[in-house]
């Protein structure tokens, strides 16, 4: 059931009136957990055992773990739950990457095997709520907080439907105090939450799934096009994967807060972050938290007796994107793009720390200057991994850069005003509009005439220019 | 300090709160719909579902009823045909129209006894959809055929969407028609760029002598930039909602078709060609099979009927013989239209082109 359709229109509808009906919380919290299941349901009826299963497993060891007061038995609960959760997302997600690795490496060698394959199908958003359930279990351990006294709390914290398929990923201490107490949904809520859910609907119907088939048929046959095109199709990838997360995520938010519940936000306009660092604190800012608080400074700490505080920060945030990048999908080309953005990380932590151009920063003309290119190499590190991200593998992301840094004249030039007609008004809003705003949340509380007239331009982009043949959101793949 | 207010106060500032937000609600609509309707007259997007036509004189004898999209009105000159079998020739015009609005059109005219039907990979592909279905077939119809053909979830979905966009329609006439809208828009600023006649460029539908000042049924696919193809192909992708194949709705609608028109008179199906532009990219000969084997059962089931294959006629699928990627141009159309009068003048069975 996909966000855009029919179908989940109804569903949500249904979901609204039916808790609308009940007084009870209780009942309420069983209402949502039952139609969880039945949202889940409706994209695997097997995965759905597997994800309770995750989800009552991990309920059970953090409770013990809360009524254990010796360490090693709290450790060998931790690890229980680390292999447990770990295990299951390695068999469904990696197991064939692993057996195709190890039977290239060992026809590499001299071997010669068939390429090995198991007949494996994907949990939806095996990656998105085994992360969610580690940081329960984590948080739990380091006695960040107290273990969830309610199975059914912690199921519905794990199955919660509207941020169940891609995130936001949320910490328990989040969510769970949000159920522990019965929310007040107040008007302003239902109007946050429809104004979240019109415009992730613009960015995903007027934007995302138009730019997409263009970004597919260049994506699709790099070698028909000119450079010019794939530098094209890499921009328009760009905007299309940020208008369709983001875009996501805002139902996700608007419909979580029409229920009662407020989500963290995921996305503060990443394309104007100045550097890389603060592309990270804007892009997918749940997941790069959890990696920056369970995996980025625990190895920190960890490896705190390095003598190079800057070696050690560089090795640490590569180990950790190169991770993010595998947690994206079982291909080399997310490691690679993880590895890219790792290295950019590096990089600027190294040239932030050495601060060559100290001395210019106060100069009137250095900033002028130096904010536009800082932007710009941001931007241009962001579209460069995200060929990577966006091939279908390794050969054919180096024939799309080979292509684009030759200037290849060969080839269709294919000016895609779908692309070019998304560009324009996004770098527009990126270039006027304060990047640390949210419209979602002034819009309802404007004066009467910018509300009717903000609401009134997002209706007429979406009647006029929404697509009614909706993809798959993208991010719905991890 | 602002005194706190009393409960009374507060009821009435929540109802205000509420009135206004559904003020904001009903204004935003009313603008919105407002605009949306602004869209559709400036590029022109509106007009009957159906546009009947009459080509050639009776002669007092019954019409013939002509079944074709503009697949059909571009590929023939159907007046020259009408003057042929003597009689008029009797029809609706429907944008991308498949056997599915036919089969509905078909019996508006009892009194006809031949009947054309214009077919093609394009018009048969169960991938698309006519955007008309929904303003052409009763929604009961349309629960039959779901039921009849045994429609997955996803089908009945496209098929029962379409609808739902119809009484949307009401209000945002624009809703679900953004490729239309796209694609006008390019041709509104081609217009004012290059200053021309204020005609809208394109396949539109015009039964009967291709007017003298039709320059787009004049040009060539083939002077075509690669570029302008692949911008071309890819519209129409956005278009398919589904895998290409022959064996759906349109099949059984063509099939009911036939049944009925077999029963007043003399059948013809037309089986019209694509460019090689189109089939390459989108027809592979896989799926071309699969066309052959649904002609075949057609064949098989309605044996009164006789098929016409010009989109067997050597060299017609050529590029050079369309002004876009499905549309005959001028020399593909007279060569297509003296191919089916040189078959209407050999009587019996087994005629070839």
């Amino acid at each position: 059931m996909n966000f855009t359709s029919y179908e989940f229109v109804v569903f949500f509808a249904l979901v609204v009136l039916a808790k609308g009906c009940l007084s009870q919380f209780n009942s309420q919290k069983w209402l949502l957990l039952v139609a969880s299941c039945i949202f889940y349901l409706t994209w695997s009826v097997p995965c759905l055992l597997l994800i309770l299963f995750t989800a009552i497993s991990d309920y059970a060891i953090a409770r013990k773990m809360s009524r254990t007061s010796g360490a090693g038995a709290r450790q060998r609960l931790l690890i229980l739950s680390l292999t447990s959760n770990l295990g299951l997302l390695a068999f469904f997600k990696y197991a064939n990457f692993f057996l195709e690795n190890v039977g290239a490496a060992i026809n590499a060698l001299g071997g010669h095997i068939p390429s090995w394959h198991a007949n494996i199908i994907l949990p939806p958003a095996i990656s998105f709520y085994t992360f969610a359930s580690l940081s329960y279990v984590l948080d739990v351990y380091y006695e960040r907080m107290p273990a969830c006294e309610s199975a059914r709390d912690y199921a519905l914290f794990i199955t919660f439907f509207p941020k169940l398929l891609s995130g936001p990923i949320m910490r328990a201490r989040e969510l769970l105090p949000q159920f522990a107490a019965r929310p007040t949904v107040t008007l302003e809520d239902v109007e946050a939450g429809l104004t979240y859910i019109l415009i992730g609907a613009v960015k995903k119907l007027v934007i995302a799934d138009h730019v997409a088939s263009h970004v597919n048929l260049i994506f699709g046959s790099p070698t028909e096009y000119d450079g010019f095109t794939l530098l094209l199709g890499a921009v328009g990838y760009a905007i299309q994967i940020y208008c369709d997360f983001s875009g996501y995520t805002d139902i996700a938010i608007g419909c979580g807060r029409i229920l009662g519940f407020k989500f963290p936000d995921n996305f503060k306009m990443p394309y104007s972050a100045a550097n890389i660092t603060e592309f990270w604190r804007r892009w997918h800012i749940t997941l790069s938290r959890w990696f920056r608080d369970y995996l980025f400074l625990p190895l920190e700490i960890a490896t705190r007796n390095n003598p190079s505080a800057l070696l050690r920060v560089s090795l640490n945030m590569m180990a950790t994107m190169l991770l993010c990048g595998l947690w994206h999908g079982a291909s080399w080309t997310f490691v690679i793009w993880g590895g890219v953005h790792g290295a950019a990380l590096a990089i600027h932590k190294i040239w932030s720390t050495l601060n060559p151009l100290g001395s210019l920063a106060n100069k009137k003309g250095f900033q002028l200057l130096w904010a536009p290119f800082s932007h710009l190499l941001t931007l241009s590190v962001v579209v460069f991994a995200l060929i990577f991200f966006r091939a279908q593998s390794i050969p054919d992301a180096m024939v799309f850069l080979h292509r684009i840094f030759t200037f290849a004249h060969d080839g269709t030039r294919l000016m895609s005003l779908y692309i070019l007609s998304a560009a324009v008004p996004l770098v527009l809003i990126h270039l006027i509009v304060n990047k640390d705003r949210n419209l979602a949340e002034e819009l309802p509380r404007m004066s009467l005439a910018p509300q009717i007239t903000g609401y009134a331009g997002l209706l007429f982009l979406l009647v006029v220019l929404g697509s009614t043949d909706s993809g798959a959101f993208i991010y719905f793949q991890f | 300090m602002l005194a706190p207010l009393t409960r009374a106060e507060f009821v009435i500032y929540m109802m205000n709160r509420r009135r206004r937000a559904v003020l904001v609600l009903m204004a935003a609509i009313v603008i919105a719909s407002f605009g949306s309707h602004l869209v559709v007259s400036y590029l022109r997007m509106g007009g009957p579902a159906a546009t009947p036509f009459v080509i050639g004189k009776s002669f007092g004898k019954p019409p013939a009823f002509l079944a074709a999209s503009s697949i059909g009105s571009y590929g023939i000159a159907w007046d020259q045909i009408a003057d042929d079998i003597g009689t008029e020739i009797r029809g609706w015009g429907v944008a991308g129209g498949t056997p599915i609005e036919f089969e509905q059109l078909q019996k508006k005219v009892p009194e006809a006894r031949t009947t054309f039907i214009v077919v093609s990979t394009c018009d048969l592909d169960e991938a698309t959809s006519c955007e008309w279905r929904s303003s052409i077939v009763p929604l009961s119809q349309a629960f039959a055929s779901l039921e009849a053909e045994h429609a997955d979830w996803q089908e009945m979905k496209t098929v029962l969407g379409q609808y739902l966009v119809k009484w949307l329609g009401v209000v945002f006439p624009t809703v679900g028609r953004s490729h239309v809208v796209f694609g006008m828009t390019a041709m509104r600023v081609t217009e004012l760029i290059h200053y021309s006649s204020g005609k809208i460029e394109g396949p539109v539908l015009k039964f009967g002598k291709a007017p003298a000042n039709d320059v787009y049924v004049a040009q060539k696919l083939s002077d075509w930039p690669r570029s302008k193809i692949i911008t071309k192909l890819a519209s129409r992708a956005v278009e398919f909602h589904g895998p290409h194949s022959f064996d759906g709705a349109k099949k059984q609608a063509l099939g009911r078709m036939l049944e009925y028109a077999n029963q007043r008179g003399p059948t013809v199906i037309l089986v019209m060609p694509i460019s090689d532009s189109y089939t390459h990219e989108y027809f592979p000969p896989k799926v071309t099979r699969q066309f052959e084997t649904t002609l075949a059962q057609l064949q098989h089931s309605a044996p009164k009927t006789e098929f016409l294959r010009l989109d067997q006629v050597p060299g017609l699928t050529s590029d050079d013989n369309f002004c876009d990627v499905v549309h005959l141009n001028l020399i593909g159309r007279k060569l297509a239209t003296e191919a089916l009068r040189k078959w209407l003048k050999n009587p019996g069975p087994g005629r070839q082109p």
